[in-house]
């Protein structure tokens, strides 16, 4: 996109209207992404704010590699700063490993039924999740990571990525089968 | 099993990846008043230019309490013409026997200093009955002159004395240091079937030091140090999948102990703290393999606990070698990336370097 290209030029040049041209485009996103990392809403627009000081202080650096490669690093940003938040207040050590409660089988209902969960729903599931089950999600489902690459960023064993991400999908089949039992009554 | 988790992936990547959500008022005006605010520095950035500026301020006092006692050791011109100018009236008369005599040389030195003495010189000349006036103030001059060179007489028998200890008569210290550390560890992340290795190697740390002397046994020492991490995330067999480096400059404040204090060795302890702050990569992207970039946001400070024993071999009188074997705690700075710092809190470092005293 060539618009995209000339407002990261403007931006690099210190441009305001380049500025807010690339905070009009991917604000919202944006936001939608330190929540679903924070499960706060108050604080990702904190840190959205934050982020976007970042992105526009370090934009020099961002090396533009077409269509996308933008937005992957402004959420990256986010990511990254929504991450930093998490393990400065221990956020993720709040799980609590619980062998016992853990089902093997992540199943969901018949494709009908959660076709009609509104997006804002889904979302509201993720937020809720405990943070360190929330975290390796959102790094597994959005950022695409591997596990190997999880264990390393977090500093956790792999097999504790691998886990939580296991316990986060089976806490949201069980919160989706939830919500269609009681939209049904 | 494997298919409904690749669902339910699928659901929520599907429909969140580009979930938007509206935002609250006024964020843009926020950020844009921000964004015009001339760039507020960071406030430990501040902090580093404060402490560099502290510690020139506290070379340049040293240096200037050096350049005075070894001037006022030497009997000079300049603590000749000093006591004229204090002296004001009382020996204008006298100086101006001498000052006719040095003229020449003093012009060329200190031709502020003349102009100040010249004027009174010239009214006196012309008021006062010049022979009278010289005598008398040469005679009240005379004891402060014997006083002076008494002072001198006294301060070498001094040095004779204290020769004991080439460092006990000084009172500044400047150095400049190197250390290692205990490294080369190896911490294994994940499970048995895709574990990775970091490897971390040695800590490097080059630094500048200075030290005050606040009584015969203890001495209070702080600097600037710059220290090197580096890591390596590898694959079992040993692929390199990406490499990590984070640069810290430190300030350390430690108090040292002289256990034995000869003149060619000295035998001290040390103990005391850092607080460094890492100065790169603040936020590093970097590319691994996979084309993926991490970012390590190491906007942080480490604290650490320090505490050594120094062997210092006074080489002249001036200037000594030291080694300094010791242990450091390095608190949690809770940075996302791992470092050595993490993965050893306490670890064992040499410290090698030269001092220069006066």
């Amino acid at each position: 996109m060539e618009d995209e290209l000339e407002l990261v030029k403007g931006c690099r040049a210190g441009n305001n209207t380049a500025r807010k041209g690339i905070y009009t485009l991917y604000s919202k996103r944006l936001l939608a992404v330190c929540y679903r990392y924070t499960g706060d809403i108050d604080v990702a627009h904190d840190l959205l704010h934050d982020g976007f000081i970042k992105i526009y202080k370090s934009i020099s650096k961002f090396d533009y590699r077409g269509e996308g490669s933008l937005e992957l690093w402004m959420s990256r940003v986010m990511a990254n700063l929504s991450l930093d938040y998490l393990q400065q207040r221990k956020k993720m050590q709040e799980v609590i490993v619980r062998e016992e409660e853990l089902p093997d089988v992540v199943e969901l209902p018949e494709k009908e039924l959660y076709g009609d969960i509104s997006d804002e729903q889904l979302m509201l599931f993720v937020t809720e999740l405990p943070a360190g089950y929330r975290t390796v999600f959102n790094l597994y489902v959005f950022e695409e990571k591997t596990h190997k690459e999880i264990a390393a960023m977090l500093h956790i064993n792999e097999h504790s990525s691998t886990s939580q991400l296991h316990r986060a999908k089976c806490m949201l089949a069980k919160r989706i089968k939830e919500y269609i039992r009681n939209e049904e009554k | 099993m494997k298919k409904n988790e690749d669902e339910i992936t699928e659901l929520f990547r599907s429909r969140l990846e580009k979930y938007e959500i509206p935002l609250q008022e006024d964020m843009w005006e926020k950020l844009e008043s921000e964004l015009s605010k001339p760039s507020p520095k960071r406030i430990f950035s501040i902090f580093f230019i404060a402490a560099a500026a502290v510690f020139l301020l506290l070379l340049a006092c040293s240096a200037a309490s050096w350049l005075y006692t070894s001037q006022e050791k030497a009997p000079s011109l300049l603590s000749k013409t000093s006591v004229p100018v204090t002296e004001k009236h009382h020996t204008i008369a006298n100086t101006e026997k001498e000052i006719v005599g040095e003229l020449p040389v003093e012009k060329c030195n200190e031709p502020e200093l003349l102009q100040s003495v010249n004027i009174p010189i010239d009214s006196t000349v012309n008021k006062e009955s010049v022979d009278s006036v010289s005598l008398e103030k040469q005679s009240n001059n005379q004891p402060e002159k014997s006083v002076l060179v008494a002072d001198i007489k006294q301060d070498v028998p001094e040095n004779v004395k204290k020769i004991k200890s080439y460092c006990a008569d000084k009172e500044w210290a400047v150095g400049l240091n190197a250390s290692i550390e205990a490294g080369k560890m190896f911490a294994s992340v994940g499970d048995n079937q895709q574990p990775i290795n970091i490897h971390y190697q040695s800590p490097v740390t080059l630094g500048i030091s200075i030290c005050s002397k606040l009584s015969d046994k203890i001495s209070i020492e702080s600097g600037l140090n710059y220290t090197l991490l580096r890591s390596e995330l590898k694959e079992m067999d040993g692929s390199l999948i990406s490499k990590q480096k984070f640069h810290f400059l430190g300030i350390p404040l430690k108090v040292n102990y002289a256990l034995i204090d000869r003149q060619k060795y000295d035998l001290y302890l040390s103990a005391g703290g850092m607080m460094e702050e890492c100065v790169s990569p603040k936020d590093e992207y970097y590319s691994n393999n996979n084309g993926n970039d991490h970012d390590y946001s190491m906007n942080r400070i480490q604290f650490s606990l320090t505490s050594s024993i120094g062997l210092q071999y006074n080489a002249t009188e001036h200037m000594a070698l030291f080694a300094e074997p010791g242990v450091a705690y390095y608190f949690d700075d809770k940075a996302l990336a791992s470092t050595i710092r993490k993965e050893r809190p306490l670890n064992f470092n040499l410290r090698c370097g030269v001092r220069l005293m006066y």
